[in-house]
């Protein structure tokens, strides 16, 4: 019998711990490295554009992914020390040397590491291959990237690999430098009893400092916004840990106050629980946390989803085709367009073309705060180049009976078109007719709602306007062809064939396009005209003729609402897909966590459970002194978690207008399901936790 | 009360039988206070695990008020140790998390019984054994001879047919043990309480009506007090020189 001999029944003896903790190192892995290979292979990488929003969005994502994770090895880790440490202290009592011990221990915990690094590694590649394959598949109408295995992938994932490698041999490190044998040994069965006095006012306290940090981390922040266009600056989410503390304190009162109160009958039912979860201590309120942030960080990455697709769907467009063109471009003509869509066996219907005149103005400047944070208000006399068109030619693509008396102007508006603190209506006071310096003032009479006809935002550079019939001739005077811009409007059946047809229409209409038509989305013509070579935004546009689905940056996009529609979830499936990854690792997290807290759970009330049972408590008494202290693991922090990041996320949408829309209203139902879908999840966890606890008590009978 | 007849035990390990108890016949009458004596491993605990049904006997019958134990299923024998034993363990076995009362509550809280009866119980067995004033403190907070007498009054919440106690004196001082010997007597006087201890404390013994004096898991000889516990002290030190060869298992 070698002392080699001796670890290798011992590990045998403990495979249940080993299982569990080479799962969760590998499980953590597994997650990380195929989503580190997914976002650097050439399908992503290729599909996001570089410096876009949506990139740094998935980079921020993947740090809350890699939070999760780690998390995560950190509690697997605590959890196998804890397995471990009886039969160490065990050791060291016998006289074993502890240096020898803790290398011992260190390169046994190291090659577990590296076997399940190895094989989490291993298994993110191929989970990452059929994902990507997956999407790739899906992707292939938006696009012909393929995915592959990039160098910075394995790079990153390596890393990833060697720093969870470093993190559980520190921690293992830390435990293992426990100088008390006592303490080792008894670190399997340590209780942290909550000794604190907990009364009613713990709970007051905690619900205020609750309360005080979203008042502070949020509606401060907004109202100072709203109300005084005052900046406070990201440092307010540091009273994010007053909500944190508050719901740490609120959980303390769950597990440690229980009163005869009122109910006295009811307080007894429970009275042998309420003294269990007492002595459970602190770790299992940590737990609790633990479980409803991971709950509320799956929620929240979930929620995007109908969000986002919300967003998008928030516009309701009047016509399925809209594009436009200057007049120096060979554009596709009305003939053309027929004939296309008649290859396509689709018939065009109400095609109308309008004239707009690009004229610049004057305008208002609301970017940026000042040192202490107040919104610098700044007048432009000369601000950007504003589309409008003429009355009669309005109503006639429009069909409203819009009347515009000289000297005045409707701006064109979507129907979710709002003032905000950065825009604002009838900013816009005077013209400049082309080529001169005096002013032709202009007066806001209001809006006219024409989603078709609305550019982005619809205002600053992508402001358009309804000019009365007279104010227009002059204003067209001497403009150049560049400066004309004709406008197309049309619609047709909604089919696959209809998709087919504006794939094609979008590949002629881009390869037509002159240059003065190929600028970015940002694009200023005023200010490029102003800042000469230095002009930030004078790039070529992003888009690609053969491409509609692609994630374009371009001024002159057109928008085919039925192609849109359709390669929605295309365009954003990258993101959606990586959000889905951190809403399983957080979800997955909370599920394991949980249900391995319960088997510690089962296995610390052990002693209590027999001593119970030597009083005369049956099986069916103790597997509900059992079933109470499961649940509490999964109860508050599922409520907790769901209720408070669905209330978030509605105060979220209502700060944006002090409204609900009827597409929030919608988004919102969706991620209420999505919300439930959880909350099934946990019960779902909570009933194998249960079940496993009860067998291993063998309290099944 | 309790009769046990040509009680067997025996454990296997490998191919080799340990025998435990053999042929073990006595009985406890009601309102009787009786211990158990004997050297280590002449299977006392045993006796009293089977007669708890903790653990099962080979052969021969243990019963409780005519009723035969060990036809019992799990459920049946839990409600015969929920209300017909009470159990007072030598390591106590409170309830860390629950207040001195609460902890005298549990054998009803298990049986859901309404409070009110529960802890007018519970309020009056703590006074009857001087320990109304720790009533809201947690086992952590007393001494063990409270944690004892704590336990007492929890046995006895149900009035069961019959106390046991294993060992009840043998994690005390000889002053806390008197207080909890106290108890057992104080019980078997005002309530009429049956209780069968084990014990290797002659001292405690000397308070019981009988002794049962074990010897290889036989019964060695019954030992009855005539009312007076000095000589019934004597005679049990005596007994116990003769057991061990001349040594007493423990000096007063």
């Amino acid at each position: 019998m070698t002392m080699n001999k001796i670890w290798d029944k011992l590990r045998k003896y403990n495979r249940g711990a080993y299982r569990q903790f080479k799962f969760c190192i590998g499980f953590a892995v597994l997650l990380i490295s195929s989503y580190l290979m997914m976002l650097f292979s050439p399908l992503v990488q290729n599909t996001l554009p570089i410096g876009g929003d949506t990139r740094k969005q998935v980079y921020m994502i993947f740090w809350i992914a890699v939070a999760g994770c780690t998390i995560f090895v950190l509690y697997a880790t605590g959890l196998f020390y804890r397995y471990k440490s009886r039969e160490l202290g065990v050791f060291l009592a016998l006289g074993t040397d502890k240096g020898k011990l803790i290398r011992a221990t260190l390169v046994e915990t190291a090659k577990i590491v590296v076997g399940c690094t190895a094989a989490g590694i291993a298994g993110g590649c191929v989970v990452s291959l059929i994902i990507g394959k997956i999407f790739e598949a899906i992707a292939s109408r938006a696009n012909d990237n393929k995915f592959g295995f990039s160098i910075m992938g394995i790079s990153y994932t390596l890393a990833y690999g060697i720093a969870v490698f470093i993190l559980v041999l520190i921690s293992m490190m830390r435990y293992l430098k426990r100088s008390n044998v006592l303490d080792i040994m008894n670190q399997q069965r340590k209780q942290e009893p909550l000794n604190k006095t907990v009364t009613a006012k713990y709970l007051v306290s905690g619900i205020v400092l609750l309360v005080i940090g979203i008042v502070l981390s949020f509606f401060v922040p907004n109202i100072s916004l709203r109300v005084f266009h005052h900046v406070m600056g990201i440092w307010t989410n540091l009273f994010y840990l007053l909500v944190l503390l508050g719901l740490y304190r609120i959980m303390v009162y769950s597990i440690a106050s229980h009163r005869r109160g009122k109910n006295p009958q009811k307080y007894y039912n429970h009275v042998i629980s309420y003294g269990m979860l007492k002595f459970q201590g602190s770790t299992i309120v940590r737990n609790m946390l633990v479980i409803t942030l991971l709950v509320m960080g799956g929620l929240f990455a979930s929620y995007y989803v109908p969000m986002a697709l919300g967003r998008s769907a928030e516009d309701v467009y009047e016509d399925g085709y809209e594009y436009r063109y200057t007049g120096n471009a060979d554009e596709i003509t009305e003939e053309e367009v027929k004939a296309l869509a008649d290859e396509y066996g689709v018939a065009i219907e109400n095609y109308r073309e309008g004239e707009f005149i690009q004229v610049d103005g004057d305008g208002v400047i609301r970017e940026d705060f000042d040192a202490k944070g107040n919104l610098i208000v700044e007048y432009a006399g000369r601000y950007a180049a504003y589309e409008c068109i003429n009355t009669s030619q309005y109503q006639r693509m429009t069909g409203q009976n819009i009347e515009v008396q000289d000297g005045t102007y409707y701006m064109i508006v979507g129907s979710d078109t709002r003032e905000s603190l950065y825009y604002q209506f009838g900013d816009m006071e005077k013209l400049y007719p082309y080529d001169s310096t005096d002013a032709y003032p202009l007066e806001y009479a209001g809006n006219a709602v024409y989603n078709s006809l609305k550019l982005g935002w619809a205002f600053d550079e992508d402001m358009r306007c309804v000019i009365s019939d007279q104010d227009y001739e002059v204003l067209r005077q001497n403009l150049p062809e560049e400066r004309l811009i004709t406008q197309v409007l049309f619609d047709s059946e909604n089919s696959d064939q209809a998709i087919e047809f504006a794939n094609a229409l979008y590949r002629e209409y881009a390869l037509r396009v002159p240059d003065n038509m190929k600028v970015p989305g940002a694009y200023s013509i005023v200010r490029h005209e102003l800042d000469g070579e230095d002009y930030g935004y004078n790039y070529p546009a992003v888009y690609d003729p053969e491409n509609a689905a692609r994630e374009s940056d371009w001024r002159y996009v057109p928008n085919f609402v039925y192609l849109n529609a359709a390669n929605q979830f295309l365009s954003y499936a990258v993101f959606f897909m990586m959000l889905m990854y951190v809403a399983v690792i957080c979800l997955a997290s909370a599920g394991i966590i949980s249900y391995t807290r319960s088997q510690s759970i089962g296995i610390s009330s052990q002693q209590v459970f027999e001593d119970v049972g030597k009083l005369g408590a049956n099986n069916d008494y103790v597997r509900k002194l059992l079933k109470v202290q499961v649940k509490k693991v999964f109860v508050l922090p599922t409520i907790v978690g769901c209720i408070g990041m669905y209330c978030f996320e509605m105060l979220l949408l209502y700060q944006n207008d002090n409204s609900y829309s009827a597409v929030e209203i919608r988004a919102l139902g969706i991620c209420l399901i999505f919300t439930l879908a959880v909350v099934l999840y946990q019960y779902v966890m909570y009933r194998i936790s249960l079940k496993k606890a009860v067998n291993m008590l063998g309290l099944a009978q | 009360m309790l009769n046990v007849n040509h009680l067997y035990k025996s454990y296997k390990t490998g191919n080799v039988t340990y025998e435990v108890l053999k042929d073990v016949c006595f009985k406890v009458d009601e309102g009787e206070f009786v211990a158990v004596m004997g050297p280590s491993g002449s299977g006392k605990t045993t006796l009293l695990n089977c007669i708890s049904c903790f653990i099962e006997h080979d052969k021969g019958e243990i019963l409780l008020n005519d009723r035969e134990l060990s036809s019992l299923n799990e459920k049946e024998i839990a409600k015969v140790r929920n209300e017909n034993l009470g159990f007072v363990f030598q390591d106590f076995m409170l309830l860390d998390g629950l207040t001195i009362l609460e902890n005298v509550c549990v054998p009803k809280v298990i049986k859901e019984e309404p409070y009110r009866l529960m802890e007018e119980k519970a309020g009056a067995l703590l006074n009857m054994f001087g320990i109304r004033e720790i009533a809201d403190k947690y086992p952590a907070e007393i001494s063990g001879g409270q944690k004892q007498r704590t336990a007492v009054a929890r046995a006895l919440m149900n009035d069961p047919l019959l106390i046991l106690a294993d060992e009840p004196t043998g994690n005390l001082d000889s002053r806390s043990s008197e207080a909890v010997i106290g108890a057992f007597l104080e019980a078997q006087r005002e309530l009429g309480a049956t209780t069968f201890m084990v014990t290797h404390d002659s001292f405690s013994a000397s308070y019981c009506d009988r002794v049962i004096v074990m010897k290889d898991g036989k019964v060695f000889k019954e030992l009855r007090s005539n009312g007076n516990r000095k000589d019934f002290l004597e005679q049990l030190l005596d007994v116990l020189r003769k057991l061990n060869g001349g040594e007493s298992d423990d000096d007063e």
